[in-house]
């Protein structure tokens, strides 16, 4: 693992996830990490924002059974660029970072209008870029016949279960 | 002589004051204003001159191309990146050509990777001239805008030679570039380059000297780098607060590595920080574009590549520096030739996210400097 991996490895350690390494020059970010509990993902935030690290975005990727919800973030002072998802939980819906990460406001707003995920804690979820009378869209949700599972596009060869 | 009017109640919001709130009102900026560069709404609550909440309106633009993405194969959607930042097309080109590359694992032959950067800053410098002159006017000085259009116009002709088109380029193929370049290219861009640095002098003299441009953007927006952090701010609005950040240096695409150029840094994060990275910049691309030509290696403009790839599944990422920032693409592959999700996150998105905490008790015409200062570009964030 290369240090900055195993830093976050490390302080990452009291949450349940899971840490894979990825080849960098193959996928252009260097960790994938999986946050199996969505209540967790403020934490993680929390530990990240203390890590130095800024968020790149927030969006999704709609599968089955749970639409995941996908963050970049890296970082200013070294080349260290991390994706973390996280599946949607019953109700669709993940807590907010907003008051962590500020820029992942805007960034939660526009994954809303696009999936239609709520996102708990967020003090606005207007539509945004959509406008409102297209509010219940969602037109990045798969039909029927073109929705895939979580693992048809996340599993990974090496995944142990 | 009549008494004159006074203004006291428009140019002080004393926080003390019966008066407060006696002026609030809403003030509808854009979407069809000059200063928004494009179809930006944004809602100001005012008082008086003072802005109290700017809120950003977005969508008026938007395209949904994230949709498209996914909805035709990768090589039919290369038409779509050249038109979301249609200032910078060939930095979104190259951050597409390059994503579909590292997903399928294809080698770029070397001229093409020299041919691309050429371009790239050469579009860069287009971009940024045609910020300097924008942003300038809406400061009010209407001249240098018909300067600085002359000198992108001479970019435009030279690009459009080899690519074909002169705002909304398609010129990146997987795998290289769609046609070579020749020896009029060469020269012509030689010429540029020398004509664009007597320019420089002259700008310097007559713009960046200004004492009203200097009164009008010193200390105004600062943005410090702990704020820069938490919204995800990159580009010029991000180096101008000190932090040495370019895609391009801190991690390194195509041939970046082998030139030597600098990263301009400001360190107060005003507008006239963000001015002058800008302007710097432009420098720094003329240097690397003539490292280019005079190392221009020989050989093949593009590699062959199988007609319908597929990519594999799970996640690929690319990031690179256009002229507004990082632009990062997220392909999400289903090993098929469409992808499944195709993520495109655009600088000036989160730079401009930073705007109601920003500008939040400032005059509405400093508003107007800030927004001149981060260079937007509006079908960009819409996409």
């Amino acid at each position: 693992m290369t240090p900055e991996n195993e830093n976050l490895h490390q302080a990452l350690s009291c949450l349940d996830i899971d840490f894979h390494e990825t080849d960098y020059a193959a996928k252009g970010f260097h960790a994938d990490i999986q946050v199996k509990n969505s209540a967790d993902i403020r934490e993680a935030a929390g530990i990240l924002y203390e890590q130095d690290y800024f968020v790149g975005f927030v969006t999704a990727c709609h599968t089955q059974p749970a639409t995941q919800v996908l963050y970049q973030f890296a970082r200013f002072d070294v080349n260290h660029r991390i994706m973390i998802r996280c599946g949607a939980n019953e109700n669709n819906s993940v807590p907010t970072i907003s008051d962590i990460f500020h820029g992942a406001d805007w960034h939660e707003r526009e994954t809303r209008d696009f999936f239609g995920i709520t996102f708990d804690g967020h003090p606005n979820m207007a539509a945004f870029i959509l406008d409102e009378s297209d509010r219940d869209l969602a037109p990045l949700i798969k039909t029927e016949k073109k929705l895939k599972s979580v693992d048809d596009i996340f599993g990974r060869e090496d995944a142990d279960a | 002589m009549p008494e004159s009017p006074t203004f006291e109640h428009m140019i002080s919001p004393d926080p003390d004051a019966e008066s407060i709130g006696q002026h609030r009102f809403y003030l509808n900026l854009g979407p069809q204003h000059p200063s928004t560069h494009g179809v930006l709404r944004i809602v100001l609550e005012m008082d008086g001159e003072y802005v109290i909440d700017p809120q950003p309106d977005l969508g008026f633009g938007h395209r949904m191309h994230e949709k498209m993405g996914e909805s035709r194969s990768w090589t039919q959607f290369f038409a779509n990146v050249g038109r979301m930042d249609y200032v910078n097309a060939i930095g979104f080109n190259h951050g597409y050509a390059a994503l579909i590359e590292r997903a399928a694992g294809i080698e770029v032959p070397r001229r093409a990777e020299y041919i691309r950067v050429i371009t790239a800053e050469l579009n860069r410098v287009a971009s940024h001239l045609l910020w300097l002159g924008a942003f300038i006017l809406d400061l009010g000085a209407f001249t240098p805008i018909l300067y600085t259009f002359d000198d992108r116009e001479d970019i435009l002709d030279i690009l459009e030679d080899i690519t074909g088109s002169r705002l909304t380029y398609s010129y990146f193929r997987v795998g290289g570039v769609m046609k070579d370049i020749d020896d009029t290219f060469i020269e012509r861009t030689r010429a540029f380059i020398r004509r664009l640095r007597e320019r420089f002098s002259m700008y310097e003299t007559l713009v960046n000297g200004n004492a009203i441009l200097h009164k009008r953007m010193q200390g105004i927006s600062v943005i410090s780098p702990e704020m820069a952090r938490r919204y995800g701010v990159t580009g010029a609005v991000l180096r101008a607060s000190g932090i040495d950040y370019d895609v391009r240096k801190n991690a390194p695409y195509s041939v970046y590595p082998e030139f030597d150029f600098e990263v301009p840094v400001g360190k107060n994060g005003d507008c006239m920080d963000r001015y002058l990275v800008k302007y710097q910049e432009m420098e720094q691309s003329l240097r690397i574009i003539e490292q280019a030509l005079d190392n221009l290696p020989d050989g093949d403009v593009r590699a062959k590549t199988k007609r319908k790839i597929k990519l594999p599944a799970g996640m690929t990422s690319f990031s690179v520096e256009t002229a507004r920032g990082e632009l990062t693409y997220l392909l999400i592959g289903d090993g098929t030739d469409v992808p499944y999700r195709l993520k495109i996150r655009v600088p000036s998105y989160s730079n401009l996210s930073t705007m109601p905490e920003l500008c939040a008790g400032m005059l509405l015409s400093d508003l107007v400097t800030t927004m001149g200062s981060f260079d937007l570009v509006i079908p960009e964030i819409d996409r």
